[in-house]
């Protein structure tokens, strides 16, 4: 009767459930991971700083000739920004280093509240003032209104000397030392107990730097500065929007700067001169009271007086262009130079540098898409290289023809200086003074009207930017948004909570329930025998079944007897034979109690303990060991003298006897099959306590004689791989008759509970007695 | 603001039962026979107690159980005979009968074959199995009691926690005819959660033939009266043609 059905699972729906349950069964674990990084993120959460958000504007003005050359920025409209490059010049270190010129963010002060350390900036209490000792954190903690103390713990300085210092002083009082000098001055009231501050020795910029247009195209960028004091936000976003606004008027200055600083240096050159000959002139007028030159000398004197002035042109037109061609050759932007008085009306040279300007800022277009190495920057640089070698080319026969000029004019001086020579010496020399003076004063006059028109320039360039809004104080962070860093954390501890489980679930090699056998083997589940008595001395003397008929243990036995009587393939005595694969999985525990309730039915039964290297069947009813079956098997003794009667009816058990050296030959031998056939005269079940197969295959014969074989696994003990065993086992034993018992079942709760709440009706031995 | 209006909402709970149960199919009254009442004075105190709730006849079903409860027919018919007279001395007007519960064990089809077997009602053969696990005859013995001619009837189908996909395995116990006779209680949660979960369904699939009380002591009879007043007591007839009255 005992059929084996081809296992029929209905895998999906089945599997869903069960992996739902299983991991319901963990809900303790997933639970103690939410709480754990809920925990944890709400930490994180906290101690994580405010970070606020200071954001000025600026309106960035067009450059008008750009645009007007640029066919794609006419198409989109006069509004058309290229506004990559302004925001890249915005989040510059070149625009960070002009706006921290404005603004000192070199003092940090810092306090705790609510275990949480905050910046103060400026609003802390007091003021350190510092020559030495940068970059160390030193500890501040209050005194009083006059004293505070000041600590550094064992720090090691970069220099490798360890400052440890701990010392009270005055405040506005100068504490000096070897490793810093810095002075602490009280601005306030001083709140808190504990301060911690660094001074640093360079300035450097805090905060990210973010530009935004609110439309694309837009005119107006946004500059933002986040960080996390507001007030520093607030500076620095208002340091970079000026330092934004201004850089701009300082480029266009340049020139006319640089213009200006070469006329200024001629000019005191020649204001000194103009000195010189005014007294000298007056001296000698003085001296040789000279009143008025002769007319003789006049004419020679006014022709060398404007070769003379011819020559001051030459050299100083020699000068400015040696000065230029030095550029010429140094400076990289040559389309910057000024061209001013060096250039000639029969001059190649304002043509060329035109040129070359365009190029350079038709290159500057192009470079913003493509690289240097596309085909038409790579003309334009060569048409740059060509242009700026005919400009030193034109300026080089620009000086030959100026040096040819002032050979010239030197020749003929000369020669007019020679005729004046023969002049009378006082006219003469006076002469020569005055017109020196003359020539001096001409000069003057003519770089005092370059220089205010230069001045002009520089004066009237607007920057093309210009602020819109200043940056307001920030009142609430815009960062770090704490609900979302839980909630991300909770959902976390969730998910790995579960992940958790599955991979417990997954390692589990341990058999669990009914459900557990059936996937694993098609034998069929004869009985489920409930968890009880943990304690093992507890077991001594004592059977459950007896100790407690009604209960849900004896109603496990009872239902296994019923199932044995299902599978019995014939009348009459029945052999049954209790195994299991390695000990403690309660193969005597259950023969003692299914011989309980066996004889609790009026069923003759005897119990025999076949499991000689460990004898225990005795001592569940307080019989002695003195003779059993090794004796029996052996000769020395006879079937009626090892068989002792319990204390119940119907019962009666033969222990092992004494350990003998050969159990395995004992048990196989013919002598058993005699005895066993000997019992069946007088009993109608007869119960065959076995070694464990999984370590002696003594009972191996035996299986194929008895009427019943009954494997033993115990819930959460026995692992999976013990059935998988079995089953190869019987493929090549072919063992007859073969079920399986689930011991040592625990209760559960819920909808899959086989045991939850049992015994609220009326098998519960507790309740009615 | 009318609140007349809504009173008869409020009202309904107190409305007399529409339908009444006149037969009560599984209770354990008989004196020291099985775990019921333990003397002749509690089976007049339970008697007295399903007689208040309106019952006119109780059919009492005392265990039959290998090596626990040992009944015979003829044994528990003696028993019922004493109670009777004892009752009609009480003054209740109940009428009292008897059958039993068989439980599904070795001795099952050995009681089943017998020719004296106890019906309910002449026909439906009251059994019951073990809580935790189906036993593995149990197909068999089924038919062996279709085989006998009798009606098999399964007591309280709620409370075997074997039973985990309700729909497929209460609906195969069906078709293979058998009567379900679900208790009371199981509605109040007297039994557990997962039996109240389990009567549920088996109300709303209108699964019922027969309610029975199971009464084994006085406070069953005392959460009797809690359902009474339930809703789902009047559901239990709306969903369910119940058979108890027509014996």
């Amino acid at each position: 009767m005992m059929d084996r059905k081809p296992v029929e699972v209905e895998e999906d729906e089945i599997d869903i459930k069960k992996w739902l349950y299983n991991i319901y069964h963990y809900k303790y674990i997933i639970l103690l991971f939410v709480v754990l990084f809920t925990l944890a993120s709400s930490y994180y959460a906290y101690f994580l700083p405010n970070v606020y958000r200071a954001t000025a504007s600026v309106k960035v003005g067009l450059d008008e000739d750009a645009y007007a050359k640029d066919v794609v920025s006419m198409a989109m409209g006069k509004g058309a920004v290229n506004s990559a490059t302004e925001k890249d010049l915005i989040k510059s270190r070149y625009l960070s280093e002009l706006a921290l010129q404005n603004v000192d963010f070199r003092q940090h002060y810092y306090t705790t509240i609510n275990f949480k350390e905050i910046e103060l900036y400026k609003s802390a209490p007091f003021e350190v003032n510092m020559t030495k000792g940068y970059g160390i954190s030193f500890e501040l903690f209050t005194i009083d209104h006059e004293q505070y103390r000041l600590y550094v713990d064992d720090l090691i300085l970069p220099s490798g000397i360890v400052l440890d210092y701990d010392q009270v002083h005055h405040y506005d009082e100068e504490v000096k030392t070897d490793t810093f000098t810095l002075k602490v001055m009280r601005k306030e009231k001083i709140p808190q107990k504990q301060y911690r501050f660094v001074i640093d020795e360079k300035r450097r910029s805090f905060g990210h730097v973010i530009a935004t247009q609110n439309i694309e195209n837009s005119t107006i960028l946004q500059l933002s500065v986040e960080d996390t004091v507001p007030l520093r936000a607030q500076e620095y976003v208002n340091a970079l929007a000026e330092a934004y606004v201004k850089q701009n008027v300082e480029n266009k200055t340049r020139e006319a700067v640089q213009r200006l600083s070469f006329i200024e240096n001629q000019l005191q050159n020649i204001s000194k001169s103009i000195k010189i000959s005014a007294s000298n002139l007056e001296a000698f007028r003085k001296e040789s009271k000279i009143v008025d030159v002769e007319h003789i000398s006049e004419t020679v004197a006014t022709r060398l007086d404007s070769y003379e002035s011819d020559l001051m042109d030459v050299l100083l037109k020699e000068e400015m262009l040696n000065s230029f061609y030095r550029q010429l050759k140094e400076s990289k932007h040559i389309e910057t130079l000024s061209i001013e008085g060096i250039e000639d009306k029969e001059s190649v040279l304002s043509e060329l540098m035109q040129k070359l300007q365009n190029a350079v800022v038709e290159r500057k277009e192009l470079r913003e898409d493509y690289t240097n190495l596309h085909p038409l920057v790579m003309k334009l640089n060569r048409k740059i290289s060509q242009l700026k070698s005919s400009i030193i080319n034109s300026t080089k026969n620009l000086i030959a023809n100026n040096k040819r000029k002032k050979e010239l004019l030197i020749k003929s001086i000369e020669k007019q200086r020679e005729t004046f020579n023969t002049l009378p010496e006082n006219a003469r020399k006076y002469s020569q003074l005055e017109r020196k003076f003359k020539m001096n004063e001409e000069l003057s006059s003519y770089l005092m009207k370059r220089k205010s028109e230069a001045e002009m320039i520089k004066a009237s360039t607007v920057s093309k930017n210009r602020m819109l809004d200043r940056a307001l104080l920030p009142h609430t962070a815009v960062k770090p948004k704490r609900e979302s860093i839980v909630i991300i954390g909770v959902l976390l501890g969730f998910v790995f909570g579960i992940l958790v489980v599955i991979l417990i679930i997954l390692l589990d090699t341990k058999i669990k329930d009914e459900n557990d056998i059936s996937q694993i083997t098609s034998y069929p589940v004869l009985g489920l025998i409930p968890h009880f008595d943990n304690d093992e001395e507890s077991w001594k003397g004592k059977v459950k079944v007896f100790e407690a008929v009604k209960s849900a243990v004896a109603e496990s036995f009872r239902h296994l007897r019923s199932n044995l009587q299902f599978v019995q393939k014939k009348e009459g005595s029945q052999v049954i034979l209790l195994t299991s694969t390695v000990g403690q999985e309660g193969k005597t525990t259950i023969s003692v109690n299914l011989g309980a309730i066996m004889s609790l039915a009026k069923k003759r039964t005897v119990v025999i303990n076949l499991d000689m290297r460990k004898p225990t069947l005795h001592e569940r009813f307080d019989l002695p060991n003195q003779i059993g079956l090794s004796e029996l098997i052996n000769g020395r003794a006879n079937l009626k003298d090892v068989i002792q009667n319990t204390r119940y009816p119907y019962l009666d058990i033969i222990s092992s006897g004494a350990i003998p050296p050969n159990p395995s030959e004992l048990i196989q031998s013919d002598t058993m099959y005699e005895i066993l056939d000997a019992l069946k005269q007088e009993y109608e079940m007869i119960i065959l306590d076995t070694p464990p197969i999984g370590l002696v295959t003594d009972a191996k014969e035996l299986m194929h004689y008895v009427d019943i074989n009954i494997y033993i696994v115990r819930a959460e003990y026995s692992k999976k791989e013990f059935l998988e065993n079995l089953k190869k086992f019987d493929h090549i034993e072919k063992i007859p008759n073969l079920g399986i018992v689930l011991n040592d079942v625990k209760r559960k709760k819920g909808h899959y509970g086989y045991y939850a709440g049992y015994g609220d009706g009326y098998y519960d031995e507790k309740k009615r007695k | 603001m009318n609140l007349k209006k809504y009173l008869p909402v409020f009202r309904q709970k107190n409305i007399p039962p529409l339908a009444e149960l006149w037969v009560d199919v599984h209770s354990h009254l008989l004196p020291a026979i099985d775990d019921g009442a333990r003397d002749m004075e509690e089976s007049i105190l339970l008697l007295q107690g399903l007689e208040a709730l309106g019952y006119k006849k109780v059919i009492t079903t005392p265990h039959i159980m290998a090596d626990t409860y040992c009944n015979t027919p003829a044994g528990i018919r003696a028993s019922l005979a004493t109670l009777v007279s004892t009752a009609k001395e009480a003054g209740i007007k109940l009428e009292i009968e008897a059958a039993a519960e068989y439980y599904m064990d070795d001795g099952f089809l050995a009681q089943i074959n017998a020719e004296d077997v106890l019906l309910i009602g002449g026909e439906y053969l009251l059994f019951e199995t073990s809580y935790m696990a189906k036993p593995l005859q149990f197909d068999a013995m089924v038919q062996a009691i279709l085989a006998a001619g009798h009606k098999p009837l399964l007591a309280h189908p709620e409370r075997y926690r074997y039973i985990q996909d309700l729909k497929t395995e209460y609906r195969g116990l069906k078709e293979k005819g058998i009567y379900f006779q679900v208790n009371l209680n199981s509605f109040g949660g007297h039994y557990g959660k997962e039996a109240k979960i389990k009567a549920n369904f088996l109300n709303k699939q209108g699964m019922i033939d027969f309610l029975g009380s199971d009464v084994h002591h006085k406070r069953q009879v005392e959460t009797l009266w809690k359902i009474k007043t339930k809703r789902v007591y009047q559901r239990l007839f709306e969903n369910n043609s119940l058979l108890n009255n027509t014996l």
